[in-house]
């Protein structure tokens, strides 16, 4: 291929979730025939299963493609795709940052919500040019005149300058790329500046050790070349370099404006950190390119299996994740009740609940997770401060001068009429209140600072159905704020069970205690005795609810026709049983680790 | 000749009133209908005659099989007496309204030596709640009955809805005041197709079955009956044969629409369609048995008897020792007192029995 920046098209294609980003993807991909129709699978580039099922994009991915222009000149465009979700904001901003336009997807049965508006913001914050594209036109239900008004009137683009699509049926997909041509600006920089690179992905081969994903900014690199990263500060010699189509095509060198891959024998992904600037030992730029963050895990939960022996598979597993997923961390850690395990952390729950399902399905671990917990602060009275990432390692109260949380910054976006109701809910998990304006003539922007443990105890959930579903949620970490906590136990038939301590704002504690140990009780199944379920502050007993002992689990008929009946029924128990951990005598199933999540403290 | 099969059951699949609590597959009287089921069933006893099958028991369920005529008994157990051996337990069930001397005659000259009757209760107030007959005295019908029959089964459902305390006691004293040598004891069960599970009726809690049951186990076990399996009592010598084949996880025969049988290491359930019965068509749903598949099948089945099983019997079946087999699983269960080892023999306790499906769970 030749080079010609002129000729080259980097953009992104932002969507909310469903509104058919993948799709239209692909029939990009189909008329720049990049990919043949018949090796398609559905929605080339969510490559992972998992991300296919959920019908959520989790890894980032680029492709190249060559498109022949209506005016005849043949043109290069690398499509970068983002993630969808509020955990991986800063990737979004990243992959953003290495494009110079965006394709807008708006579902024209649905119009503009709010998560598009939060991503549109991250492009227009990197100076995008946008191209506004109105899909599923093909739909009775569509109403593209609303979507192009919405589109002038939330966004401020030309919404009467949309295109107008169906990617199912692959109507207008040409229109589409026409105006990638015409409306994508060229990429800036020069091959004579120092190399700056910008890394928006990175993944793991184990023949060649981290394949890094880059837009080159500034310069050029070549095979061959010494790179240095400059927020790891570590040097690394290329020994690859090349386009994927989205198979990979080598080449000697990715010349500025241009989007590809680079190895260089790098063994540690955690050296690698999206955001940062690659630039040459020897001719090195003065300054990286703006916009890198340290992104760290904001959420902690134990990891643990089930079957004690599978603990080194288990350990396997979590190292073979992490070659791909800088962002997950984990360290061994043991707790008496659920024996040798991991301490994980997060980007937000839907990272644990990808982690957690990967686990589960790729590497066949039955595994207990224990609740997630926040990053505490904990200021003891000798002057040091330490970072508390496991509630039962809270030291001892006594050397406690205070305790600091996490505060987020929480956008909800909502139909005006439910308001006040969510307001309430923000109230009642201790928010600050601090912005509500229109977003239109319906809808309203809630903006409050929240204490983050607040938000993964099932705030989301309430949100929703507060709002019949039509709430959205976006939140970013603000700041640590002091906060009257305390730790509460779980003590089961009389022994404190170290995995179902949590830390509790102090004058929620009573009624979360009763909350939870009823919440225990009806999830623990009756054992042979009666078990007592208590909940303890500072070693003073709170709430307390019984296990029944259980009495009778045997169905008194059985003859000829009821024993495979009967023999399915018991095979179906037994395997509802499998994620149960014997503590003690007391088989606890791992719902009853997540239990605090599902409490309700609205209901009375 | 095939290889020896002990038992065959036989569906009489109609009713003259549905019981709100039946799941078993049924349908309403209808003298036409059950003379083409005849028909077809003597079709399919003829054919086991033609295989030379014997059987140590026949066990007639239903249903109710006792709403057949006279006649229609005497020509349908023409095609069934030739497949009894010489020692034989022939057993029908028959609902207490179809008692009198015709019927017990009629079953007596045609090699009936077994009956059970299908009491539930003596409590008009809870029959009437289980719609059935509540008008007839049913200890006369069961003195009647003892003219003619000496092994005798009544079954007797405890926990029906709200019945009290009081009620159960009353219950378990008329019925020990019968003198008969076994009894099968069920809890309600709403479940299945039935009119009570459609009801949304719910079942009686765990705890006030159990302690009902524990009232019917000391009654009955002081007044010389063994709980021999996990809901029937007998006297010595009158357990039921025939049940006792299901429990040892043995092969039996099913005849008739909805039935199930277990041969040659597949378990069958016939087709519940009628229509397609008497058309002659005979298709179900067929479970081939795996060794896992039949070792559970094993442990469900013997493990309800309260001598549970022979070491021995399992090692030969499956060349295999429990005990290693489940060699944790098994000593965690003697150690809750759920199950014993004594003189080779694996066991439930009293305490056991109530939680077998507990135990059964840890042992699949």
């Amino acid at each position: 291929m030749n080079y010609d920046k002129s000729k080259i098209r980097n953009f992104s294609v932002i969507a909310h979730i469903d509104h058919g980003k993948s799709t239209l993807c692909d029939r990009i991909l189909e008329l720049t025939e990049t990919i043949q129709k018949r090796e398609m699978k559905a929605q080339i580039l969510d490559d992972m299963d998992l991300e296919r099922e959920r019908g959520i994009t989790i890894k980032l991915n680029a492709v190249t493609a060559k498109y022949k222009a209506d005016n005849g000149e043949e043109y290069i465009f690398n499509i970068i795709d983002t993630p969808g979700h509020v955990d991986f904001t800063y990737e979004v901003s990243r992959s953003l940052a290495a494009c110079e336009g965006a394709i807008l997807v708006v579902d024209a049965t649905q119009g503009v919500e709010a998560q598009t508006l939060a991503n549109m913001y991250l492009a227009i914050d990197n100076d995008l040019t946008i191209v506004p594209v109105i899909n599923k036109i093909d739909l009775a239900s569509a109403r593209v005149e609303m979507c192009k008004e919405e589109i002038s009137n939330r966004i401020g683009l030309d919404g009467s300058s949309s295109v107008l699509v169906s990617a199912k049926t692959g109507q207008n997909i040409k229109e589409v790329l026409e105006r990638v041509v015409t409306d994508i600006p060229e990429p800036q920089g020069s091959n004579d500046d120092p190399l700056k690179a910008l890394i928006f992905d990175s993944y793991y081969d184990s023949y060649r050790g981290v394949v890094v994903l880059i837009r080159v900014k500034d310069g050029c690199v070549k095979v061959g070349d010494t790179i240095h990263l400059m927020k790891s500060n570590c040097d690394f010699l290329v020994t690859e370099l090349g386009i994927r189509t989205p198979k990979e095509l080598q080449t000697d060198v990715l010349n500025c404006g241009e989007v590809g891959y680079l190895c260089a024998q790098i063994k540690d992904i955690k050296q690698v950190h999206v955001g940062d600037t690659i630039t040459l030992r020897d001719n090195p730029a003065l300054l990286p390119l703006p916009g890198y963050k340290k992104i760290n895990p904001m959420v902690y939960c134990g990891i643990y299996p089930t079957d004690s022996k599978k603990y080194e598979d288990l350990k396997e597993a979590l190292e073979k994740l992490s070659l791909n997923d800088a962002s997950l961390k984990f360290e061994a850690e043991t707790s008496q009740a659920l024996g040798f395990g991991f301490r994980c952390g997060f980007l937000g729950l839907l990272h644990m609940d990808v982690i957690q399902e990967r686990l589960e399905r790729e590497y066949n671990l039955d595994l207990i997770l224990t609740a997630p917990s926040v990053i505490y602060k904990i200021n003891l009275t000798n002057g040091t401060s330490i970072d508390l990432d496991n509630p039962s390692k809270m030291p001892d109260l006594t050397t406690i001068k205070s305790i600091e949380e996490p505060y987020v910054k929480a956008e909800m976006m909502m139909p005006k009429d439910f308001i006040g109701t969510v307001m309430q809910l923000c109230q009642d998990r201790r928010g600050i209140y601090k912005n509500l304006e229109y977003f239109d003539e319906t809808r309203m922007i809630l903006v409050y600072e929240m204490p983050l443990s607040e938000i993964i105890y099932n705030f989301f959930d309430k949100l929703k159905s507060f709002t019949k579903g039509y709430a959205s949620l976006d939140y970013e970490f603000c700041d640590y704020k002091e906060s009257n906590l305390t730790k509460m136990d779980i003590l089961l038939n009389g022994e404190t069970i170290d995995a179902l301590s949590s830390i509790v704002y102090k004058p929620f504690a009573f009624k979360r205690g009763l909350k939870l140990v009823s919440k225990l009780k009806e999830v623990i199944p009756k054992q042979q005795f009666e078990i007592p379920v208590q909940a303890a502050v500072n070693g003073k007993i709170i709430a307390r609810a019984d296990i029944k002992a259980m009495r009778k689990d045997v169905l008194a008929k059985c003859y000829g026709g009821d024993i495979t009946r009967k023999k399915k029924l018991l095979e179906k128990q037994k395997e509802g049983k499998k994620r149960m951990k014997a503590i003690g005598s007391v088989e606890v199933p791992q719902d009853a680790f997540m239990s605090i999540l599902s409490i309700d403290d609205e209901d009375n | 000749m095939n290889h020896k099969i002990n038992s065959l059951y036989i569906h009489i699949p109609f009713c003259k009133r549905i019981c709100p609590y039946c799941d078993f597959v049924k349908f309403i009287y209808n003298e036409s209908f059950l003379n083409q089921y005849l028909v077809e069933l003597k079709k399919d006893l003829d054919q086991l005659i033609q295989k030379r099958y014997k059987f140590k028991t026949i066990y007639i369920g239903g249903g109710t099989p006792s709403i057949l005529s006279s006649s229609q008994i005497c020509d349908l157990f023409s095609k069934i007496t030739p497949l009894l051996e010489d020692s034989y337990e022939f057993t029908i069930e028959l609902n207490p309204e179809n008692i009198d001397e015709n019927i017990l005659k009629t079953l007596k000259n045609n090699k009936i030596n077994r009956i059970s009757i299908g009491i539930q209760t003596f409590n008009a107030r809870l029959l009437k709640l289980i719609d059935r007959d509540y008008a007839i005295d049913i200890p006369s019908k069961i003195k009647l009955a003892k003219k003619y029959f000496s092994n005798i089964n009544v079954d007797l459902i405890y926990g029906i809805l709200d019945e009290t305390f009081e009620e159960l006691k009353h219950d378990v004293e008329v019925f020990l005041k019968l003198d008969i040598p076994h009894i099968s004891t069920y809890s309600l069960i709403i479940d299945g197709p039935s009119l009570y599970n459609i009801k949304g009726y719910k079942e009686t809690s765990d705890e006030i079955l159990r302690k009902y049951y524990d009232y019917i186990l000391d009654n009955f076990r002081k007044n010389g009956f063994s709980r021999y399996e996990v809901s029937n009592f007998a006297k010595p010598g009158f357990e039921s044969k025939h049940n006792i084949t299901y429990w040892k996880n043995e092969e039996y025969i099913a005849l008739g629409v909805g039935a199930s049988g277990y041969i040659n290491n597949i378990r069958y359930k016939n087709s519940a369609s009628l229509t397609k019965y008497i058309k002659g068509i005979r298709d179900g749903v067929k479970e081939e048995v795996s060794q896992k598949d039949d070792i559970e099948y094993f442990l469900l089945c013997n493990l309800r008897l309260q001598e549970g099983f022979l070491l021995e019997t399992f090692k030969n079946r499956y060349n295999i020792d429990i005990l290693d087999l489940k060699k944790s699983e098994i000593s965690d269960l003697i150690n809750r007192n759920l199950i014993k080892i004594e003189n080779n023999r694996l066991f439930c306790t009293d305490e056991g029995i109530m939680l077998l499906d507990f135990v059964l769970e840890k042992l699949f």
